[in-house]
C-alpha cells in the first residue's frame, strides 16, 4: 500500500509521522521511506540511511548550432521567454528554460540541440532494512517538478499488497508539488495541529484531497486534548485516525534530530497507529470493491 | 521604497507571527502574504478586502478533435504525461484510431503539442491561476492571494501580490513587508526577488538548522543580505548554538532570539498579533524590531 | 538617434519608470525632435509570464532602438540589451521623459553597465 503524509501547513510532524511510521513497519513488512519535499527534504536527517545511490536530475534546455538562420521562431514559440534573438544571435537564458522542446519542434532548420544542466539529485539508501530514498532540488533551481517525477519514477512500482509499504513524505503547501508526491496512494493522512493556521490550511488540503478523489485521514499532531481539530473532523465526516499528544519532551527528541519509536511510550504509540492505518486501508479497499 | 521579506525554509518556525508583529510594531508599511498556497497572515490581520481581482496566468492546451488527424503526435511530444490516449467507442470509430486526451491538471501550457500538431488541431486557452486581493488594516494596507485548488502557477501568483504591494508602496510611500511561505523553490524565489533585505525565521531544531543552510545558500545565490531569527530557541540551546555558529560561518547575523511562548497560539486563536500582549516573545519581537529599525537608519 | 524610454505614463511631462520588464508603457522618439515623433506603446512583456525583462528587451532590439533609458536592468535584460549594441542609461522616477531626454543628452546620465536586482522567478 502507498501512504501519502501531507499537511498543507508547514512544520505540523508530517517529517516525524513519516518517518516514525516507517521504522515501525520496517520489522514487519518491506517498507520504502520516499522524501518528496525536495526543497528542503529533511527525513534523512532522522533515518541516517547509508546512501547506496546518487543520481544527478537532468533538466534539458537548447542549444543552438550553426544551421541557425536566425528566423526567431523559437523565441516567439517559447512561452517562457528562454530564447531571445538579437543581435545576430541566438541568447539562451538556462534557469528559465522548462526542458519542454518547443523551440526545437518549431525550429525550421534543426539548428535547437538538446544539452543537459542538473537540476538536482535522487539519493537511495537502506537503515536496517527500510529502503530510503529522497529527492532535493539544487539550491537557486525554481522547478521542483522534474525532480519529483524522476523519484517518483525511481520509487517501486506499487504492487497492490498491503503487505508492501510505501511511505511518501510530501512537501507542505497545495501546489502540483504536493499533488505529484500524493496521487495514486491507497490514504493520504493529514498532518495536522490544533492551532487556527493548522485548522486553516487543513481545510486546503481537505478540498484538495477531495479534488483529487483521494481517500484520506487525519492525524492530529502536538494535540492538547481540544475540540478544534476534532470538531471539524465529525463535522465533516472526516476519520480522525489518531493523535500524538503535544509534549516539550517531543519537541525536543525532535530537535535533536532523534526518533521518537525509541522511546517505549512513543513506539506504542506509532505502532497502534501503524495497525490502524493498515485495518483503515483495507476497510477502505473493501468498501470500494463492494461499490 | 524597501521591501523585506520573511521566509524560513522550513515550515511552521513562526514566519507569519514575526510578519504580523512587525506589521503591528511598524504600522507604517505595506504587508504582503506571499504564502499563496496557505496564506495564514490575514487570519492575525482585522481586514477588509476593498479590491479583488482575478489573475489569470496559467494557459492549457485544447483539442479541437474536429481537426484531429489521430497522428499521435501530441502525445510523442508531451514531456509531462499530460497527453494519453481517450478510448472512444461509437459509431463509425475505428478502434485503432487515437484520440488525444488532454489532462489540464498536468497541461503546463508549454506549446509543444500546438505546434507539434500537423493540423493545428490544438490551441493554448487561458486559465485562472487565483484571486488576488487588496485589503485595509489597521496598520496599512495588505495584498494576498488565493491560489485556485491544485492551480498551477503559484510563483505567478506571488508576481502579481508583489506587484500589487509594490505598487501600493510607491503610491503611499511606504516600504513593503512580505510574509513568505516554506520551501526554496519557484514560490520563494519569486518572493524575495528584489527585495533589499530577507529575514530568516529558523527554529532549533536539526531539520531547521538543515535547512536553514540551504535558504541562506538561496539568498547568497540571489546576493540579497541576509538575517537570522532563532524562533522558540530555548527548547534546545545546543542546537541554537549550532544555529548561531552556522549563521557566524556563512556570514550572516542573527539578529534575535524569540524565547517559546505559550501565549503565541493563544493570541493566534484570537485573532491578533501576539505584540498585542504583554508576554517574553512579544518582547523580544519589539527588541528585533528595534534593532532593525536601527539598523535600517544606516 | 532613436531613444525609448520606459514610462507609466503618455506624456512628455510623465516620468519615467524604473521597472524596465514591468512597466505599462515605452516612449519612442528621436532625441532631436522628442515633441514631433514621441510615440507609446504597450509593453509587450506585461501581459507574459517570465522573463519580462528578457521579452522587454528583445522589443527593445525589434524597435531599432539606438539609446535605452530606464532605471536599471536585471542580468538577463542586460545581455539581451547588450547583445543588440544597444546602449543604455540610468535615470530616476523623479525625472519627466523630457527632463531625462535633456539630461542624456547633455551626457548628465550615467550608463548602465552592471545588472541591478533582478526580478527573477516570476513563473
Amino acid at each position: 500500500m502507498r501512504l501519502a503524509v501531507l499537511s498543507g501547513k508547514g512544520g505540523t510532524g508530517k517529517t516525524t509521522v513519516a518517518v516514525n511510521l516507517a521504522l515501525s513497519w520496517t520489522p514487519h513488512r518491506q517498507t520504502t521511506y520516499v522524501d518528496y519535499d525536495v526543497e528542503e527534504p529533511n527525513g534523512f536527517i532522522f533515518l541516517h540511511p547509508q546512501i547506496k545511490t546518487t543520481s544527478t536530475v537532468f533538466l534539458p534546455y537548447p542549444k543552438i548550432n550553426g544551421a541557425c538562420t536566425l528566423c526567431g521562431k523559437c523565441s516567439a514559440a517559447c512561452q517562457y521567454h528562454a530564447l531571445a534573438v538579437v543581435g545576430g544571435q541566438v541568447l539562451v537564458f538556462p534557469e528559465l528554460c522548462h526542458g519542454c522542446g518547443t523551440c526545437g519542434i518549431v525550429c525550421p532548420e534543426g539548428a535547437v540541440e538538446e544539452v543537459q544542466r542538473p537540476l538536482g539529485q535522487i539519493d537511495e539508501g537502506e537503515r536496517e532494512g527500510l529502503q530510503c530514498l529522497q529527492g532535493v532540488l539544487k539550491e537557486g533551481e525554481s522547478l521542483a517538478g522534474p525532480v519529483i517525477r524522476e523519484l517518483r519514477r525511481h520509487e517501486k512500482e506499487q504492487p497492490s499488497l498491503v503487505e508492501e509499504v510505501i511511505v511518501a513524505d510530501c512537501p507542505p503547501g497545495s501546489s502540483c508539488s504536493v499533488i505529484h508526491s500524493a496521487e495514486r496512494s491507497d490514504l493520504a493522512l493529514l498532518v495536522t495541529e490544533p492551532t487556527l493556521f493548522g485548522l486553516h490550511d487543513l481545510k486546503i488540503a481537505v478540498r484538495l484531497m477531495r479534488e483529487m478523489g483521494l481517500e484520506f485521514a487525519v492525524i492530529l499532531n502536538k494535540d492538547d486534548g481540544g475540540p478544534l481539530i476534532r470538531e471539524y473532523c465529525t463535522l465533516e465526516d472526516i476519520t480522525l485516525i489518531g493523535s500524538i499528544p503535544f509534549d516539550l519532551e517531543i519537541a525536543k527528541i525532535y530537535s535533536r534530530g532523534l526518533n521518537l519509536i525509541h522511546e517505549p511510550k512513543w513506539a506504542d504509540l506509532f505502532k497502534s497507529l501503524s495497525e490502524r492505518i493498515v485495518t483503515e486501508v483495507n476497510q477502505r479497499r473493501a468498501g470500494v470493491d463492494r461499490a | 521604497m524597501k521591501q523585506i521579506a520573511i521566509i524560513s525554509g522550513k515550515g511552521g518556525t513562526g514566519k507569519t507571527t514575526v510578519t504580523a508583529a512587525f506589521a503591528e510594531l511598524a504600522e507604517a508599511m505595506i504587508v504582503a502574504d506571499c504564502d499563496v498556497e496557505a496564506p495564514n497572515l490575514h487570519l492575525v490581520l482585522d481586514h477588509k478586502v476593498k479590491k479583488e481581482t482575478e489573475y489569470v496566468g496559467n494557459q492549457t492546451a485544447r483539442i479541437d478533435y474536429l481537426l484531429c488527424s489521430h497522428c499521435r503526435r501530441c502525445e510523442e511530444v508531451c514531456r509531462y504525461e499530460a497527453i494519453t490516449e481517450k478510448v472512444q467507442v461509437g459509431e463509425g470509430i475505428r478502434p485503432d484510431e487515437f484520440f488525444p486526451f488532454i489532462d489540464s491538471k498536468r497541461c503546463e501550457g508549454c506549446a509543444a503539442c500546438v505546434y507539434a500538431c500537423p493540423t493545428q488541431a490544438i490551441k493554448l486557452y487561458p486559465e485562472g491561476t487565483g484571486k488576488v486581493f487588496l485589503s485595509e488594516t489597521a496598520v496599512g494596507d495588505f495584498a494576498h492571494a488565493e491560489l485556485y485548488l491544485a492551480a498551477d502557477g503559484s510563483g505567478k501568483l506571488v508576481a502579481e501580490v508583489r506587484r500589487l504591494a509594490r505598487d501600493e508602496a510607491r503610491r503611499q510611500n511606504k516600504s513593503v513587508l512580505i510574509d513568505g511561505s516554506p520551501g526554496i523553490g519557484c514560490v520563494v524565489i519569486s518572493t524575495i526577488t528584489g527585495c533589499q533585505q530577507v529575514i530568516v525565521v529558523t527554529e532549533p531544531s536539526q531539520s531547521g538548522k538543515h535547512d536553514l543552510e540551504r535558504v541562506i545558500k538561496l539568498t547568497g545565490h540571489f546576493k540579497i543580505p541576509t538575517d537570522v531569527i532563532i524562533n522558540k530557541w530555548d527548547i534546545n540551546l545546543e542546537v541554537s548554538q549550532e544555529i548561531e555558529e552556522l549563521c557566524l560561518k556563512l556570514g550572516v547575523a542573527v539578529i534575535g532570539r524569540i524565547p517559546f511562548d505559550p501565549m503565541v497560539p493563544q493570541a493566534i486563536a484570537l485573532g491578533h498579533p501576539i505584540t498585542r500582549y504583554e508576554c517574553p516573545a512579544a518582547e523580544a519581537l519589539r527588541v528585533i524590531w528595534g534593532n532593525l529599525l536601527l539598523e535600517n537608519e544606516h | 538617434m532613436r531613444i525609448a524610454i520606459s514610462t507609466g505614463g503618455r506624456d512628455l511631462e510623465q516620468f519615467v519608470d524604473d521597472r524596465f520588464g514591468r512597466c505599462p508603457f515605452f516612449l519612442f522618439c528621436d532625441s532631436e525632435n522628442p515633441q514631433g515623433t514621441a510615440e507609446y506603446k504597450d509593453n509587450p512583456a506585461l501581459s507574459g509570464t517570465g522573463g519580462a525583462g528578457i521579452a522587454a528587451a528583445e522589443f527593445m532590439a525589434n524597435e531599432k532602438v539606438e539609446v535605452l533609458i530606464t532605471g536599471s536592468l536585471g542580468p538577463n535584460a542586460l545581455r539581451v540589451v547588450e547583445a543588440g549594441k544597444i546602449p543604455a542609461y540610468t535615470a530616476s522616477e523623479s525625472m519627466t521623459l523630457i527632463e531625462a531626454i535633456t539630461a542624456w543628452k547633455e551626457g548628465h546620465l550615467a550608463k548602465i553597465s552592471e545588472a541591478g536586482a533582478a526580478h527573477a522567478g516570476e513563473r
